[in-house]
C-alpha cells in the first residue's frame, strides 16, 4: 500500500499533507516514526496511574502530531481528550473518550503496517 | 559556518520534522525538554541563531525557559519562535509578553517554517549588528567626552594658577599685605553673592561669581611697578607720589593685557576690570578713568567695597585699625568714596558675614 492509499483508507487528505511536507517518502518516514513512539502507551499508562499532569502532556502530544500528520480524526479525539485533563484531575468520566483516541489510534497503526 | 538552529520538543518526531525542514540552512542542535534546552543555550549562546521552542514539556517547560533566558538577557539577542498547536490568545500574549519573536503553528508547512525562521533570523542579525554599532559609537563620545572633561578642568586649572602665581608676586612685593588678598576674596565673595541673589539684573552666573572671587586677587597686581620708596611709606603721600601711587591700577590693567592668549578670556576680562576700575566711584570721582555709575563694571563695584573694607578694618603704614562698627558707619556714610546704592544695600544687608569674617582672617 503506498502512502496515499494509506490516507484513503483512513479517509483523510493525502494532498493536504503533502502541500506541507513537501514529500511522499518524508510523509511516509514520519508515519513510521510516529507507528513506533511509545507515546500512546505512556498516556494510556499515565491515566491508569492518575498521573494525570503527564496523561495531559501525551494527549497534547497526540494531538499534535495528529495536526502535522493530517491524522484528522485521531486528532480531534486526542485533542477533547486532552482538553478534559487540562487542569488535572478530570471532572467527567473520560473512559469514553480514551476510547476514542485507543480506536482511532489502532486504525492508525492497522493503515500504517499496511505500508508497503 | 551555517549559524546554528536549537530545536526544543518534547516529541521526537516534531524535532525531526523540524530537523527535515531546516537542515539544509542550518546546522540543527534538539533538545527535548528545558533544562537540556538551557544548557545548550549556555554552551553555545554566542552560534545560535533563533530557538524553536515547545511550550508543553515534562520537566521544565517552555514558560520557564523564557523567564530563565529573559533573566540571562538572552532575549533580546537570540531570537525565539514558540511551536505551538493550539488557538489561544492569551498564551500568545503572554509569550509575546516575554518577547518571543512570533509562532509556528502546528500543522508545519514545510515553506512556511522556512521562510519564517529565515526572516526572523535575517532581522536579529541586522538588528544586532545595529545595536553594535550604535554602542560603538556610543562609546566613542563617551570616550571623546571624558577627554573634553579632563582638558576643560586643566584649564580652569592653569586661569587658576596664573591668578594664584601673580597674586602671590603681589604679596611678596607689597611687604605689609600678607593676608589682605585673603581677605579681600572672602570679602569679595559674599558681596558677590548677595548681589547675585538680589540683583538679577546684573545676570551673574555662580560661574561668574567664581571667576570674579578668583579675580579679585589681581586687583593691585600694578602695585609691582610702584617703587619702594612710595608703595611702603610709612607717613602720607606728596601729591607727586600719590599720582605714582594711583598708576597701580593702570599697570596693573596693562600686566594683564600682556598675558593675552595665555588663559581664558572671561577670567582675563574679570581681572582687567577689577585691576583697572577698583578705584573708580560710583559719582564719577575715583581713578584712573573717572567712570560712574553703572560704567563701572560690577566686578570692579564689588571688588572696590571688599577692597575699601578691609583697608579700613586694619592696621597699615599710614594709619591705625578702625573698628569694625567706625569702618561700616564710613563706607555706609560715603567717607572712603561714593558706592551704588545697590552695593551699599548688600553690604548693609551683609555687615555681620564681613564682620565675621573679618574676625576669622585677622
Amino acid at each position: 500500500m503506498t502512502v496515499q492509499e494509506c490516507y484513503e483508507t483512513l479517509g483523510e487528505d493525502f494532498n493536504e499533507v503533502l502541500s506541507r511536507l513537501m514529500k511522499p517518502e518524508l510523509v511516509k518516514r514520519f508515519l513510521l516514526k510516529f507507528e513506533k513512539g511509545t507515546e500512546f502507551d505512556e498516556l494510556e499508562k499515565a491515566l491508569a496511574e492518575k498521573r494525570y499532569e503527564d496523561a495531559f502532556r501525551y494527549a497534547h502530544n497526540m494531538k499534535g502530531v495528529g495536526l502535522n500528520l493530517g491524522l484528522s480524526r485521531f486528532q480531534k479525539s486526542s485533542d477533547t481528550l486532552c482538553e478534559s485533563l487540562r487542569h488535572g484531575e478530570p471532572t467527567v468520566d473520560i473512559e469514553p473518550l480514551v476510547e476514542d483516541v485507543r480506536q482511532n489510534y489502532r486504525q492508525v497503526v492497522e493503515a500504517i503496517g499496511k505500508l508497503d | 559556518m551555517q549559524g546554528k538552529v536549537l530545536i526544543v520538543d518534547d516529541m521526537e518526531i516534531n524535532r525531526e520534522i523540524l530537523t527535515e525542514i531546516l537542515q539544509d540552512d542550518y546546522s540543527i542542535i534538539t533538545a527535548e525538554d528545558g533544562e537540556q534546552a538551557l544548557e545548550i543555550l549556555s554552551e553555545f549562546q554566542g552560534e545560535i541563531k533563533i530557538v524553536l521552542l515547545d511550550l508543553v514539556m515534562p520537566k521544565m517547560d517552555g514558560f520557564a525557559v523564557l523567564e530563565t533566558m529573559k533573566e540571562r538577557a538572552m532575549l533580546g539577542k537570540i531570537p525565539v519562535l514558540v511551536i505551538t498547536g493550539e488557538d489561544s490568545v492569551e498564551t500568545e500574549r503572554r509569550c509575546f509578553d516575554y518577547g518571543v519573536s512570533d509562532f509556528i503553528k502546528k500543522p508545519f508547512d514545510f515553506a512556511l517554517v522556512q521562510r519564517r525562521v529565515k526572516n526572523i533570523v535575517e532581522l536579529f542579525l541586522h538588528k544586532n549588528e545595529l545595536e553594535r554599532l550604535v554602542k560603538v559609537q556610543t562609546d566613542t563620545l563617551k570616550q571623546q567626552y571624558q577627554q573634553l572633561q579632563v582638558q576643560k578642568e586643566k584649564l580652569e586649572e592653569t586661569n587658576e594658577k596664573i591668578i594664584e602665581v601673580l597674586g602671590t608676586v603681589v604679596e611678596y612685593r607689597n611687604l605689609e599685605s600678607g593676608m589682605h588678598i585673603q581677605r579681600v576674596k572672602s570679602f569679595t565673595k559674599i558681596m558677590a553673592e548677595h548681589i547675585q541673589r538680589d540683583y538679577p539684573e546684573y545676570g551673574l552666573t555662580d560661574h561668574q561669581v567664581d571667576v570674579i572671587v578668583s579675580a579679585s586677587a589681581l586687583h593691585d597686581v600694578g602695585k609691582i611697578c610702584i617703587p619702594d620708596s612710595v608703595l611702603l611709606k610709612p607717613g602720607k603721600l606728596t601729591a607727586e607720589e600719590f599720582e605714582c601711587m594711583k598708576s597701580h591700577t593702570t599697570k596693573g590693567s596693562e600686566i594683564i593685557d600682556d598675558i593675552d592668549d595665555a588663559w581664558d578670556e572671561e577670567y582675563m576680562k574679570a581681572s582687567y576690570e577689577i585691576a583697572r576700575y577698583h578705584h573708580e566711584r560710583y559719582n564719577g570721582r575715583g581713578y584712573p578713568d573717572g567712570l560712574a555709575g553703572e560704567e563701572i563694571p560690577i566686578s570692579a563695584q564689588i571688588v572696590s567695597i571688599a577692597d575699601v573694607y578691609d583697608a579700613l578694618v586694619t592696621e597699615r603704614v599710614y594709619k591705625k585699625a578702625f573698628s569694625k562698627e567706625e569702618t561700616f558707619r564710613m563706607i555706609m556714610a560715603g567717607e572712603c568714596g561714593v558706592f551704588s546704592p545697590k552695593l551699599l544695600a548688600c553690604f548693609e544687608k551683609a555687615r555681620a558675614e564681613f564682620e565675621e569674617m573679618a574676625d576669622k582672617l585677622k
